[in-house]
């Protein structure tokens, strides 16, 4: 449902070209210091700030459900590359939360309509995904926001054991 | 309106709210003599400015009470229930003819002479029965106690001053460690002082603009629960707790109705008449239970009767009758959902719709009230024990105090509010125990349950116990944990700010601040932290302790009895040890015979010897017995008033040579005179067969 012209911000996680409408991020910001939530969701890295505001900051990765290591392939665009810090602020009501991907890449405008999630991503990432755009960069993944914010499936019943 | 007229109404509101509920409080212990003479002066004061200003009317009823009270407080005159009723309805006629002069309508008709002819001495029953009927809805009461002289604001300009105070408190903490830190600055404290003083005024008002104690809510409870039982023939005793507990005002107001329509129903639907429950094995006073308490980000209203529960039979087949669930839906639902259908509308299971309620638009409304605020509410009941019924509302914190703490490294915030002490490990009085699976500190001769922090949270401490931090917060009257910290560093202002609901409902914070730094510091949810812990015995409330003395087959009490606390009939206060305590009776005065100075009923078919009463003492109205029962022996003790059930706080203390009386304990710190059950009745027994041998 991304229509053509819209902008896009694209980033990376485990390989794979990400995006999620421009719209819809309030910000992108560094964020570092970020404090552990013992007993805490293992998806949540912890609490970050920005501006007076706490900030629930999540890894990509584990909100997707897929384990840190799995980078599949060894891919170009990743070898060697940091991440720098850069989190995708975004809010739910009184709620602010850091999305922190391995790289925030770019701002560009959607080539075309997006398309429909094609088959075979997989569950954890068919759970997170909306559909697919064209970019600057390439072909990502559009995703569901709000199935980021509220973790794998195994999250929801399974607080990090101390 | 005249300024000075307005002043008079906003004033005598104010007197007569204050009379009408210390009088409500002086009922349950009459013989607090201050009490009365602060409830005639305000009785005075009121009659004084009604003549000042001309209202003859107004004039005549405050005179009425007055003189009424004046009678009791030079002893010519007993106070009873009668009376009382009759000088709040005296009140409550005061009120009408102020809300009228200041609506500027029409005066209310006659009835007055009604009212006074009330108040005098020997009044009618009848007369006084009626007066309550044809009432002033308690409801109504509710509203008149109000906050005078107010303004309305939009509440978002509200809400800008409160963030601009909490930033300005914030930035002052952050100013304050500059100082400290560049030190030398002499000149530079007075000012900040100042500044400094000033704004921890500005911040405690605004705080006072939003927040509001919910025990002001609470405070017109006893007087409606009063009220409502005596127009519904029961006995209810009320017992609030959490009237600390802090909510928006706009908040207060929204479960104002929800919270009386609550308490109606458990009073009309949920307790049984005093006949009933005993017929039931119950105590004939019936429990009201209100109490609020916090936990993460959420406030917890509970409105608990221990009265005859909820019959899911009939609420089922009312709800199928009303077209709400069908037999299909019925069969599936659990029985907690059963219960939830008294929440749908057009739904009443009350066999006659009252007056007090039942007309099925209560529980659905109060519903709809609670989740437009973005609360909820739930139900529990258990056929034959009680209801309860549970409001959750959300909580918008704003500045609260916390102690900063750490551990591992890592700091926490803590709120004072429930912290009673702070212990370093190395404190001389403080001794750590671990008991079974069980870890306890000992401190000043108190045994307290105590928790690691480190293990709470998962994260091992490099601190040895010896020397970490102890702090102790308290729960309730009879509950206090302490939590073993590595250290407590601060106590500050924090603007607590909401965290993820995923963080928050792993029971451990309620939300997280900020340093000066940016560092985020999580707040801990020390309410819900104590509650899963399992090591608070739980709401040991005073009637909890009531069914465990009751069912306790060995009368020997052991060192606090837990005792019944009354009115003599000669105005005294005494106790009688529960474990004595049979069942209460409440007979006609009518039914007395005296005959050379001794007193007799019929009770159950059978002739009773009363004790209780001097040879000049004759019953009036309503009687009420205590009745003692030992191995077949039978004796009825009269009184004028309970006053409750309560712990005494000392051991008896025996060596008294007054008939009747076993010792004295100290309750309230005063000593109380303990009838002696056994000679009591060892005496009635005697009397009756030397009364036999002589016939």
């Amino acid at each position: 449902m991304i229509e053509q012209g819209e902008l896009i911000l694209i980033v990376e996680a485990a390989d794979r070209l990400l995006a999620v409408r421009a719209v819809d991020v309030a910000s992108v910001n560094e964020i570092d210091n970020v404090v552990p939530v013992p007993g805490g969701p293992d998806y949540i890295e912890g609490m970050g700030a920005q501006r007076s505001r706490a900030l629930t900051v999540i890894d990509m990765r584990r909100a997707i459900g897929i384990a840190p290591q799995d980078a599949g392939k060894a891919n170009d665009r990743s070898t060697g590359q940091q991440s720098d810090g850069r989190c995708l602020i975004v809010s739910r009501g009184d709620y602010h939360y850091a999305l922190r991907p391995d790289r925030v890449l770019d701002v560009s405008p959607a080539f075309e309509n997006s398309k429909p999630v094609p088959k075979g991503l997989g569950e954890a990432w068919a759970r997170v995904s909306r559909g697919v755009v064209e970019t600057a960069t390439g072909s990502a993944l559009l995703l569901d926001i709000d199935a980021i914010l509220q973790g794998p499936e195994r999250a929801s019943t399974k607080i990090k054991a101390a | 309106m005249d300024d000075l007229l307005a002043e008079f109404v906003a004033e005598t509101r104010e007197m007569l709210a204050a009379l009408g509920s210390e009088l409500v409080v002086w009922e349950a212990d009459p013989s607090d003599k201050e009490r009365l003479d602060q409830i005639f002066r305000f009785a005075h004061t009121v009659k004084g400015s009604c003549g000042f200003f001309d209202f003859p009317r107004l004039e005549k009823l405050s005179h009425a009470a007055e003189e009424a009270l004046d009678e009791v407080r030079r002893g010519t005159r007993y106070p009873n229930e009668l009376m009382v009723s009759a000088i709040l309805a005296v009140i409550d006629r005061i009120s009408d003819y102020i809300d009228a002069i200041d609506s500027d309508t029409q005066l209310p008709g006659d009835g007055d002479d009604a009212l006074i002819a009330a108040l005098a001495a020997d009044a009618d029953d009848a007369e006084i029965a009626a007066l309550q009927k044809s009432g002033f809805d308690s409801d109504d009461k509710l509203r008149t106690v109000s906050v005078q002289r107010s303004i309305r604001l939009p509440v978002t300009l509200l809400d800008r001053m409160m963030s601009g105070v909490s930033d300005l408190v914030l930035a002052r903490n952050s100013l304050a460690r500059s100082l400290r830190d560049q030190g030398g600055h002499l000149e530079l404290d007075g000012p900040f002082e100042r500044m400094s003083t000033i704004l921890d005024d500005v911040r405690d008002a605004v705080t006072r603009m939003r927040m509001q104690r919910i025990g002001c809510l609470f405070a017109a409870l006893p007087r409606m629960v009063r009220d409502l039982a005596q127009e519904l023939g029961k006995q209810v005793m009320i017992d609030v707790e959490g009237e600390d507990v802090e909510l928006d005002r706009e908040m207060i107001e929204t479960i104002r109705d929800p919270l009386t329509h609550l308490i109606r129903n458990a009073m009309d639907h949920g307790i049984e008449t005093p006949a009933e429950r005993r017929s039931v094995g119950k105590r004939e006073i019936g429990t009201l239970r209100i109490q609020a308490t916090q936990s993460g980000n959420q406030i917890y209203l509970t409105v608990h009767d221990d009265g005859r529960g909820l019959d899911e039979a009939k609420l089922a087949s009312k709800a199928m009758a009303a077209g709400i669930v069908t037999e299909d839906e019925l069969a599936g639902m659990s029985m907690e959902e059963k219960h939830s259908l008294i929440f749908s509308a057009g739904l009443s299971t009350a066999d006659e719709i009252t007056a007090v309620s039942g007309r099925g638009v209560g529980m659905d409304v109060v519903r709809a009230n609670v989740e437009k605020i973005g609360g909820s509410v739930k139900i529990m009941s258990q056929r034959g024990s009680g209801t309860a019924i549970i409001m959750r509302l959300p909580l918008t914190l704003s500045i609260i105090d916390t102690l900063s703490v750490s551990n591992a490294g890592q700091r926490f915030a803590m709120p004072r509010s429930n912290v009673e002490e702070v212990i370093l490990g190395s404190d001389e009085d403080l001794r750590f125990q671990e008991l079974g699976g069980g870890r306890f500190i000992d401190f000043r001769g108190q045994r307290i349950p105590c928790l690691f922090l480190c293990d709470i949270l998962g994260v091992p401490s490099e601190v040895p116990v010896a020397e970490r931090t102890f702090i102790v917060a308290r729960y309730t009257q009879y509950d206090c944990i302490a939590f073993a910290v590595d250290a407590v560093h601060d106590h500050e202002d924090a603007v607590i700010k909401p965290i993820a609901p995923a963080l928050t409902s792993t029971g451990l914070y309620t939300g997280a601040t900020l340093l000066d730094d940016g560092t985020p510091v999580l707040a801990l949810d020390i309410a819900s932290i104590g509650l899963r812990s399992g090591m608070l015995i739980g709401r040991k409330r005073i009637s909890d302790e009531i069914e465990a003395e009751e069912s306790s087959v060995d009368k020997d009490q052991g060192n606090h009895p837990s005792v019944m606390l009354f009115v003599g009939f000669d105005g005294g206060q005494r106790c009688l040890p529960m474990a004595d305590l049979a069942r209460i009776e409440t007979i006609d005065a009518a039914q007395v015979e005296r005959h050379g100075g001794v007193a007799r009923a019929v009770i159950d078919g059978a002739m009773h010897r009363l004790a209780g009463l001097g040879p000049d003492d004759v019953p009036e109205g309503k009687l009420r017995l205590l009745r003692m029962n030992d191995a077949g022996q039978d004796a009825y003790y009269a009184i004028r008033a309970i006053i409750d059930v309560v712990e005494s706080e000392s051991e008896v203390s025996p060596g008294c040579d007054i008939a009747e009386i076993s010792g004295y304990v100290i309750i309230g710190g005063k000593p109380v005179p303990m009838i002696d059950a056994t000679q009591i009745m060892a005496s009635v027994a005697s009397a009756e067969r030397k009364a036999e041998a002589e016939r």
